[in-house]
């Protein structure tokens, strides 16, 4: 089986700066080829599927319903599938089998990764609990810790009524939606299942949205991690409210979760003490972790809306840093993709960092290695 | 060049209940191929390219963004372009050089039906106007002003705001001609005259919890670049829709639902009535001497109901007549025939679900009118 440094489908692409070498998807059945957002591992930890986001926008566009594509390392093949548009429901790939689920209305699909796979629909939203078009069932969907079912964070904001929002959880089994609970007329998002807890989810609360009509200089402190146990209420993470916050993953050992609180750090809350570690102080956006926490990575902007594609690596026992990429936004005029992010993640069981880079004008998928970057900073 | 009937891309389906024969694009690159909605016709006047609306719904599903297909006859093959995802309706085919129109987001876009071909910003709806609100669509169903310099305007945010004018073809700024809390939607250019739209108020759209189709209402209004919209019936009537300009740009036509097909002129206000009877979508041909409708007991779950009339011998013929597909079924949400004259009255182009799926289906109207003579 070929990898991404012996696939004829990457093509090699060193930061002149830091010596560090990215790996980048340059076969191309899409215009446009965005890796997950960072809370949604892509790789399989065989490493023979890296799944992909794919979007058709025209040329010198930037909007269009992304479908999914997959890079298959053992055929040594990119494949597309235009089946798979996922605008209610972002998607999670299994990292043993490969299949892949997404959302789309009211149901969640799944298929295989090879191209005879065809698409099965696993579960619905109940219809008597939507009001008309869903905004989302599922910001982007991950695996509960038995593996049993997806979390779902739908939104339906069209209803007349003002926005509705609903967390639980839609079993892989076919049964029932189990609602957790519902919360009228604010702005939840981002629910992610606990890695070691199937009982346990957290969301986030967009406070920023729900005043959007109003000035928000992002001082104003205000609780945006929530967190929820099954048969519960949901209740704020940290001790205290603090300013603009966002951008929070689960530790993998489901006592922690990290968040990055813009302009000030990304840090780590521990759910039992609610005590809070600065871990990498500055004003970055985007932050993962490998499973030992000892390694961060974090994408750095100064305009979230017309980003610069910024990737910087962290050893945090040596405290050194090392830039992975560093360029500034794509001219307004080339093909894009919105939320144009790199969203660095650890994946394929922390051997490589994915991540979004624009290093060939163009939006595209590539892979570091993680050895080499705890080498660079040791 | 090839045509319908001797194109490798079409298949003939007879009706075995009246004759009728129509050609199937079997040619499938998807696997929901369906025609466009019954005010925009999708065929050029030579012949040479027809448009289809396709999708790629999970198999068993009916949900998915569509992006657009051309036929082209003359080189008798079918080519996805993928880069044509839109929203609203329907887009726009200008039928003289077979360039097509859609809107993205706040972008209208067109592109030629060659392979080469690229796709070209044309405008972009105003973002000051916008507010940051992500549309439903900027046109529900495009159509060209009758200097053809324009298409119309017609934007719906949320369950909030309507906004009806006009999208230059030059780039230049949009032009709103009026902005409402009401629920505006499928307006269209009059064929004639560059300042005159058919504007469509859906009421019942608006409340459809607890609309009762027995309360009258004007639906249609009659908006003048620069004027506050007047309804066009001289008396609001129970429910009704499915309106389209006569190509006189003096009437519109409209479905009666549960009583006929109608045409009013809109300077005298007289209503005709031109086929009673429990219709849906309905289409004229330029003449008004033919007609063709589709019917559905439930629009939610329709039949494939497709028959013509000609209006002066007073017979119909029936095209197709199929059960709504089974709900396992690929399908699309708005499966409804809605089925149009096309390539200047040439053909009948509607949508068919005969062969399990859904295809694009055409007839030639000159069949049509030998059997209801």
């Amino acid at each position: 089986m070929k990898t991404p440094e012996t696939s004829r489908l990457f093509t090699s692409w060193r930061n002149p700066r830091s010596g560090v070498e990215s790996f980048v998807l340059t076969e191309r059945v899409a215009p446009v080829q965005q890796s997950f957002y960072y809370t949604t591992p892509s790789l399989t930890d065989d490493g023979r599927y890296l799944w992909m986001r794919c979007g058709f926008p025209p040329e010198g566009g930037r909007y269009a319903t992304q479908v999914l594509g997959i890079a298959d390392l053992e055929r040594d093949e990119i494949r597309v599938y235009h089946e798979t548009q996922f605008p209610t429901g972002a998607p999670a790939v299994d990292p043993e089998s490969g299949e892949v689920y997404w959302g789309s209305e009211l149901d969640v699909w799944k298929r295989g990764p090879l191209a005879g796979d065809k698409a099965v629909r696993v579960n619905s939203f109940p219809r008597e609990l939507a009001k008309g078009r869903p905004d989302r069932i599922g910001t982007h969907l991950t695996f509960s810790a038995d593996r049993k079912s997806l979390n779902i964070d739908a939104k339906f904001s069209n209803t007349g009524a003002g926005q509705q929002f609903f967390i639980g959880d839609m079993p892989l089994d076919g049964s029932p939606f189990r609602l957790w609970q519902r919360i009228d007329g604010m702005n939840h998002d981002h629910g992610l299942f606990s890695p070691t807890d199937p009982d346990v989810q957290m969301f986030a609360h967009e406070y920023w949205q729900d005043h959007i009509h109003e000035p928000f200089d992002g001082a104003k402190p205000y609780h945006r991690l929530w967190w929820i146990k099954r048969g519960g209420k949901a209740e704020p993470v940290l001790r205290n409210p603090v300013s603009h916050s966002g951008h929070e993953w689960w530790d993998a050992d489901g006592k922690n979760i990290w968040y990055v609180h813009y302009g000030v750090a990304i840090k780590k809350v521990n759910l039992a003490t609610r005590e809070e570690t600065v871990m990498w102080p500055g004003a970055l956006s985007h932050g993962h972790a490998d499973r030992s926490g000892k390694y961060l990575v974090a994408d750095i902007m100064d305009d979230p809306v017309v980003s610069d594609c910024h990737v910087a690596f962290r050893n945090l026992e040596t405290g050194k840093e090392v830039e992975i990429v560093n360029r500034p936004p794509l001219a307004k005029d080339l093909t894009q993709c919105m939320h144009l992010h790199p969203h660095p993640q650890f994946c394929m069981n922390d051997k490589y960092i994915c991540y979004t880079t624009t290093i060939h004008d163009r939006v595209d998928v590539a892979l570091v290695r993680t050895e080499d970057l705890i080498a660079k900073t040791q | 060049m090839k045509t319908p009937e001797t194109s490798r891309l079409f298949t003939r389906w007879r009706n075995p209940a009246s004759g009728v024969e129509s050609l199937v694009l079997t040619e499938r690159p998807a696997p929901v191929q369906r025609q466009f909605y019954f005010t925009n016709p999708n065929m050029t006047r030579d012949g040479r390219f027809m448009w289809v609306a396709c999708s790629y719904p999970p198999q068993g599903g009916r949900h998915a963004v569509p992006v657009l297909a051309v036929v082209d006859f003359e080189r008798d093959e079918m080519r996805v372009c993928h880069e044509t995802q839109f929203s609203g309706e329907s887009p726009l085919v200008d039928p003289l050089n077979g360039e097509i129109y859609w809107t993205n987001s706040l972008d209208l876009w067109k592109r030629g039906p060659e392979p080469g071909d690229r796709p070209v910003l044309v405008n972009t709806f105003p973002g000051e106007l916008a507010k940051g609100r992500k549309p439903n669509h900027i046109v529900s169903d495009l159509s060209f002003s009758a200097d053809r310099k324009s298409v119309n305007l017609n934007a719906e945010f949320g369950k909030e705001e309507w906004i009806v004018g006009d999208i230059p073809l030059d780039g230049s700024p949009v032009r709103v001609w009026q902005s409402s809390g009401s629920r505006d939607v499928h307006c269209q250019f009059s064929p004639i005259d560059s300042d005159l739209q058919l504007l469509v108020r859906d009421y019942w759209g608006k409340f459809p919890e607890t609309f009762d189709p027995q309360f009258r209402y004007h639906r249609m209004f009659l908006l003048r670049r620069g004027q506050e919209p007047e309804p066009l019936l001289a008396e609001p009537i129970t429910h009704q829709g499915h309106e389209w300009w006569d190509q006189d740009g003096e009437h519109v036509w409209f479905v009666h639902y549960g009583v006929a097909v109608k045409k009013v002129n809109i300077t005298t206000r007289e209503e005709k009535s031109l086929w009673p009877g429990h219709l849906s979508h309905a289409y004229a041909d330029r003449s008004g001497q033919y007609l063709v409708a589709d019917m559905m007991a439930d629009p939610g779950n329709p039949d494939c109901h497709v028959v013509f009339r000609n209006v002066a011998t007073g017979r119909e013929i029936e095209i197709v007549n199929n059960p709504p597909l089974a709900p396992g079924l690929t399908q699309c949400t708005h499966l409804h025939p809605h089925p149009q004259f096309c390539q200047q009255d040439k053909y009948v182009c509607y949508t068919t679900t005969v062969h399990d799926r859904v295809d694009l289906a055409l007839v030639a109207t000159e069949g049509l009118m030998a059997k209801t003579q």
